[in-house]
């Protein structure tokens, strides 16, 4: 079971610790663990290692590195969820989460960590529930707690959610406007060839939802499309039965927001960018040639065009103009970066310049690969498109909102 | 100012010390000192400062035990509050206090706990009852078991869930408390929260282990399962061993129960919850439903990306005991920019060990594309893959030959790769090797790795043996290397005097044979054969001057071995002539595969 929690800051120093087991674990072991991790500078170490005494669980988010110790055995992934949830639930709290909040808010973090897991295995993680048990700080709190001296972090009444027929919810919520949101947020991966043909094109998105409704609504959600989904996976509200016999998501939503659904649709066959790359090399300068446009029609307009471009070792420095959007070249990383924005209606956005190779290197002998990103807003690529929702058990007629957006996640460009 | 908050008679007052002494505890300070003043808060009314002194108290109570009893009291009148929090907080300081003389104080409050009428207090019994048996104390073995089953009966999931932790801290091997609850768990497994799931599905997959024993035997031996099956035996159930694809439907209720409970939680958003249902029912469905846990273990590798590492560690072992699973889904395991090096040589070892006949050119195209990438590592274990992808599939053998035939002179930093694949692909596909063989012999000179010229040579030696028709090109290359001997590096210098060697010992006995059969062609060869023994002896006298020792000695050995021709030469013969085993190219990353997938070993 877990031993305990650590919180380091992107300089290795320990920010917080949390032990829960009696035996108290050490702090040598985040610098063992920083070692290692600093040893291989690019690549991150892999989210399990054992190290002599431990097995070391670790994620990043933001440079705050949640390093979890165990030493007996356990399902790795366990660990690896939890602390993906404490994560979620401390931005949640604080709304952010870096190193400076946490220092602000020890007590709080302290508290949620410690009825979040008890005795080294997971036991209150929902976010609604704890919310119950220890209010957030907020502006308001504190300045109710200057005003009148008084600070309570704790409610006095009992968490209602411990006692209603679902885990996730509370029996008496109550919102004086009854409105629900649902958010498509889609990402897109691509990779195309040399020779400009699509190797891969899928979408993965997750239905976000956010829930402002009172009572216990009985929500239920149909799509137009189902049969493009390849895989899914929901959050634990939703009625299995339910989906497999009639494709229907039928749940009750938990309070706030919370990721409904997430789902994948492969094969897809209009990415929106296209990307031509021309390298040619020979006695030590290589010219370069990139040609960016759009293919197909989304349908809506395509924003905040980047176009990274990390260049081989074996390249000394960069001479690239761009006829649309600016050019950076990084010397520590080797990576130049274009921003397009948007594409003009009249110009094709076009880089072209010269690389200066490595004295003795005659030809680029590596290719780099060129990472696009873009953001599509008001559409999913994916074609799915939700039919109707249904609210049941409520007296009120609440509003209802979807939006939905496109980012590019691994679209990447072979040169 | 610590100490004046804490003994002020104001509860504000007091939780503000205590919160500061928290924030300090929490930045791993030792703040014990303040132990008895912060005692005698425990009796406060306040919510918040009895939070706190709860926290704190737990924190530091194996460091001052007999002040931490003065607290029991207060403890058990806490345990009567009207506030489910508060009595649950009351049960969980007093577990967490672990002091052996109130032992049977917090048994009886946890079996008081057990009963109690909310969930969340019923829940913390669970957990306090794993605290209790961690201090070790034997005799409460039996109270403990007792409680464990009371709360494994537990209508509430969530109760359900942690107790179904307890039992695996406390009595793991006690699967009688199962059987009669068994049903009622399978029901209660879609409605616990996520970590409830993961215990509720260990636990029912060892209760059916024991009972039944494992039902898909597979060659790699897991270590966890030959206990488990020592325990069924011992129990003196039945012993029931399908073969590996068994396609009719288990006629056991219990593990059509498992199998159909867990089959929804295959679409959890929890990975651990995910992974757990797919190695139950890797061991456990049959055949033709094996293809269940296909889709949602990829879809995790995009859903949850910090779990990436450990799914495809699991994936890598059940493709290597049944590579048709995922033979369709290869195009999930090619790799992005930003995958980090180890999740790199999994997604290489798995696509090596599920290429098939309809997917080779693909894959082979995808692998082609890594070797031009920046990364030479990645480059060089991509050569590597298309060497081991040749060797598991003869159809394509001859497209990679010509490839790593074609990186052998364009790329020089990958040479070593490159050659090593031809001599695994060329020993096992002997009838190949001619066009290979001269490829290289021509393009030695431009060979300039010593690793690369060694195995080079190597193959030269190995395949003059067997393949008279390459015997022009030796002499032709072994005057070569004995222009070059002098600056060749040690391992190299020894290769050649090993390929001299057998070289010359076949051409010996070749020698003879001519002799006998006196053919007319003959005289090309013993031309040739004379310049290969001149060449040998010249190579043999630099040798013996070389300024390094192993290669005088070998060089020696070889002399002397010439000389004789009685033992020594047989003996010679035998080492140099002999018969080797076809290579297998080790795989890129560990190998995991006798472990129980799931477990932490992967």
């Amino acid at each position: 079971m877990i031993q305990c929690l650590f919180l380091l800051s992107d300089a290795g120093d320990v920010i917080l610790e949390k032990q829960w087991m009696g035996k108290r674990v050490e702090r040598s072991i985040c610098s063992w663990f920083w070692r290692q991790r600093s040893e291989k500078e690019d690549q991150d170490p892999p989210s399990v290692i054992a190290s002599p005494t431990h097995y070391l669980l670790h994620i990043v988010r933001e440079g705050v590195t949640f390093l979890a110790c165990t030493a007996s055995e356990m399902p790795p992934l366990l660990g690896i969820e939890f602390l993906c949830k404490v994560a979620s639930v401390l931005e949640n709290y604080l709304g952010g989460l870096n190193e400076d909040i946490l220092k602000d808010n020890f007590v709080i973090v302290y508290e949620i960590l410690d009825e979040m897991m008890d005795s080294g295995f997971p036991s209150t993680t929902e976010p609604s529930v704890l919310k119950e048990i220890i209010a957030p700080p907020n502006l308001v709190s504190r300045v109710l707690s200057v005003v009148t001296g008084t600070s309570s972090s704790l409610n006095a009444a009992s968490p209602l959610a411990t006692s209603s027929q679902v885990s996730w919810r509370a029996s008496n919520v109550k919102h004086s406007n009854n409105e629900i949101y649902f958010d498509l947020v889609e990402e897109m991966d691509a990779v195309f060839n040399r020779d400009g043909f699509v190797v891969k094109c899928e979408a993965y998105g997750e239905i976000q939802a956010t829930s402002r409704l009172s009572g216990m609504p009985e929500l239920s959600l149909t799509f137009a499309n189902t049969d493009i989904l390849h895989d899914v996976n929901f959050h634990p509200c939703v009625r299995y039965r339910a989906w497999e016999a009639d494709q229907m998501l039928s749940f009750i939503p938990p309070d706030g927001a919370f990721k409904l659904m997430s789902y994948r649709v492969k094969g897809l066959k209009n990415p929106p960018l296209f990307v031509r790359p021309q390298l040619s090399s020979g006695e030590g300068i290589c010219r370069v040639n990139v040609l960016v446009g759009l293919r197909g029609d989304p349908g809506k307009p395509v924003d905040a065009i980047i176009v990274q471009l990390p260049w081989p070792p074996s390249v000394v420095s960069t001479n690239l103009s761009a006829s649309v959007g600016t050019v950076t070249y990084s010397f520590s990383t080797k990576v130049s970066t274009w921003i397009i924005g948007r594409i003009p209606k009249d110009k094709s956005p076009c880089l072209s310049g010269t690389l200066q190779l490595e004295p003795g290197i005659n030809r680029l002998e590596e290719f780099p690969t060129f990472l696009v990103g873009f953001k599509i807003q008001g559409t999913a690529v994916s074609g799915l498109k939700v039919d109707k929702m249904d609210i049941r058990n409520v007296e009120y007629r609440p509003y209802k909102g979807f939006r939905a957006v496109t980012r590019a996640a691994s679209y990447e460009i072979r040169t | 100012d610590i100490p004046t908050l804490l003994d002020s008679r104001y509860d504000a007052d007091k939780a503000q010390g205590l919160k500061r002494l928290i924030a300090l505890m929490a930045q791993g300070q030792d703040v014990s000192t303040f132990f008895p003043q912060v005692v005698k808060g425990v009796a406060s009314q306040s919510l918040e400062v009895k939070k706190l002194v709860y926290i704190y108290l737990v924190h530091y109570a194996d460091k001052r035990p007999d002040e931490a009893l003065l607290s029991i009291n207060s403890f058990q009148r806490d345990l009567s509050d009207i506030n489910p929090l508060v009595r649950a907080w009351a049960l969980r300081a007093m577990s967490g206090i672990k002091v052996r003389a109130v032992g049977p104080l917090v048994i009886m409050a946890a079996n008081k706990c057990a009963r109690d009428p909310s969930p969340y207090v019923r829940r913390c019994a669970a957990n306090a009852v794993s605290k209790i048996h961690s201090m070790g104390d034997e005799q409460h073995f039996d109270e403990l078991v007792q409680l464990v089953s009371i709360l494994l009966n537990d209508n509430y999931p969530g109760v359900a869930g942690a107790a179904a932790q307890a039992f695996i801290s406390v009595c793991p091997e006690r699967y009688s408390l199962l059987s009669s609850s068994f049903r009622k768990l399978c029901g209660l497994l879609y409605e616990a929260d996520e970590w409830g799931q993961i215990s509720l599905m260990d636990i029912l997959m060892r209760y059916i282990v024991a009972k039944y024993g494992v039902v898909r035997d597979f060659s790699s031996a897991n270590v966890e399962f030959s206990c488990l099956q020592q325990a069924h035996e011992e129990n003196g159930g039945d012993f029931y061993k399908a073969d590996t694809r068994s396609s009719f439907p288990d006629e056991r209720w219990e593990v059509r129960l498992m199998l159909s409970s867990t089959l929804s939680l295959l679409r959890s958003q929890n990975s651990a919850v995910v992974l757990q249902a797919a190695v139950i029912h890797w061991y456990f469905s049959p055949g033709n439903e094996l293809s269940n846990i296909v889709k949602p273990l990829l879809f995790l590798l995009r859903s949850s990306l910090d779990a990436r590492h450990v799914v495809l560690a699991n994936i890598l072992s059940f493709s290597k005991c049944e590579p048709s699973l995922f033979e369709a889904y290869f195009e999930d395991f090619f790799i992005c920019s930003s995958d980090s090096q180890a999740i790199q040589t999994l997604k290489l070892d798995i696509l090596t060990n599920i290429v098939s006949d309809f997917s080779a050119t693909q894959i082979l195209q995808e692998l082609e594309a890594y070797i031009r990438n920046p990364n030479s590592q990645l480059a060089a274990d991509a050569v590597n893959s298309i060497g081991r992808c040749a060797l598991r599939l003869s159809s394509t053998v001859a497209i990679c030959t010509k490839g790593l035939l074609k990186l052998v002179v364009s790329r020089s930093s990958l040479v070593v790769q490159a050659v090593s694949s031809l001599r695994a692909i060329m020993q096992k596909h002997p009838a190949e090797q001619d066009q290979v063989i001269l490829h290289l012999l021509r393009n030695l000179n431009h060979i300039l790795e010593p690793t690369a010229r060694e195995v080079v040579i190597w193959m030269i030696g190995e395949q003059a043996i067997a393949r008279p028709a390459l015997a022009e090109g030796i002499p032709v290359a072994l005057r070569y290397l004995a222009k070059t001997f002098a600056d060749e590096s040690n391992g190299t210098k020894l290769q050649v005097l090993n390929c001299l060697a057998k070289v010359s010992f076949f051409a010996a006995d070749l020698y003879l044979t001519e002799k006998i059969i006196q053919i007319i062609s003959s005289s090309q060869r013993c031309s040739s054969l004379k310049t290969v023994l001149l060449i040998l002896q010249y190579i043999l006298d630099l040798a013996a001057c070389d300024l390094n020792y192993d290669v005088r000695d070998r060089a020696w050995i070889l002399r002397v071995s010439k000389l004789d021709p009685g033992v020594l030469s047989k003996a010679a013969n035998s080492m140099f002539l002999r018969q080797k085993s076809v290579p297998v190219l080790p795989s890129l990353s560990l190998q995991t595969s006798t472990f129980l997938p799931g477990s932490m070993s992967h």
